[in-house]
């Protein structure tokens, strides 16, 4: 799920951008650092709102660096184990496949696909179509869209893997 | 040191019991839509030699294809809307918001939480809920 959060960072900034401009210097050199990074505590950080507090600026010593602490908010994306997330599926392999939902990349094994789904070889892109005869059949393939199941997550230095389940109610293609 | 705590931290968390860690126990959780606008109004107020990095666009193309409510009133109706179940915990709120059911039952098999014992929402006031959000969908 997306959230709202106020984080703190401490910012490193050269002495020749010290001047009347410094605060859009802190804030250009924030946007580049943290925008677009993933860290396991706060997941996948996608967009600064707002710079709320810069903070007294230390000097480093033996250099003319100066150490700001930043307040600021920022838009996140959080995975959280057994949260239901709408993913768009991108790999289909015999072993299952792999969905994404914005910036996470979701394992779906197939012992956690609904057991009349077959893997279908034959089809191009490969898929997975469900056996029930008297409906229509429901394929799983690239570009498919469901609904799945947050049902763990290995969280790296600077990467979230999460592994996803369809077999429960109400989850599968969309 | 850090990792193995972080790691401990992971396991304590879960949706189903609403237990997000100390970053996200307390932390705003935002409707898709509204991710969408915030993510538009960016693109549109910085500099158009200024390139997003892959996770921003990655989230501004995911939010405008799940988003429930196409724009920003509906969206804001959805939220004062859900805003008023106090008792709903913010992440289920939005859950309820994000992924648009159509019963009562299909809302406490996605989101188990619902079905802890501390809430007091019964099965009409949740039909009515998402009766309600339907409608701000169907607007559009």
């Amino acid at each position: 799920m997306f959230f709202y959060i106020e984080m703190e960072r401490d910012l490193l900034l050269l002495p020749q951008h010290f001047g009347p401009n410094i605060n859009r210097y802190l804030r250009d050199k924030l946007i580049e650092k943290v925008e677009g990074s993933c860290s396991g505590r706060y997941g996948f950080i996608i967009c600064v709102t707002e710079v709320k507090k810069i903070g007294k600026g230390r000097i480093r010593e033996g250099a003319g660096l100066v150490t700001f602490p930043v307040k600021f908010g920022a838009v996140v994306f959080r995975p959280f184990k057994g949260e239901v997330l709408d993913a768009k599926v991108t790999v289909v392999n015999k072993l299952g496949f792999f969905a994404e939902v914005g910036p996470l990349s979701v394992f779906v094994s197939k012992y956690l696909i609904p057991t009349d789904m077959r893997f279908d070889p034959q089809s191009n892109p490969p898929s997975y179509v469900s056996q029930v005869s008297d409906e229509q059949p429901m394929r799983v393939t690239v570009a498919s869209e469901v609904r799945l199941k947050l049902i763990g997550m290995r969280i790296d230095a600077s990467e979230i893997f999460a592994i996803g389940s369809i077999k429960e109610d109400y989850l599968g293609v969309l | 040191m850090a990792s193995s705590s972080a790691r401990r931290g992971l396991e304590d968390e879960d949706a189903s019991t609403l237990t997000f860690g100390p970053d996200f126990q307390d932390a705003a959780c935002l409707l898709n839509s509204e991710v969408a606008l915030m993510l538009e109004s960016r693109l549109t107020n910085s500099a158009p030699s200024t390139q997003q990095k892959g996770n921003f666009l990655k989230a501004y193309e995911y939010v405008n294809r799940v988003k429930t409510f196409r724009d920003r009133e509906n969206t804001t109706r959805a939220r004062a809307e859900l805003d008023k179940k106090k008792e709903l915990h913010g992440f289920e709120r939005v859950q309820l918001g994000n992924l648009c059911l159509d019963e009562p039952d299909e809302a406490m098999k996605l989101i188990p939480s619902l079905q802890m014992n501390r809430n007091q929402l019964d099965p009409g006031e949740l039909s009515d809920l998402l009766a309600t959000l339907k409608s701000f969908r169907q607007l559009t």
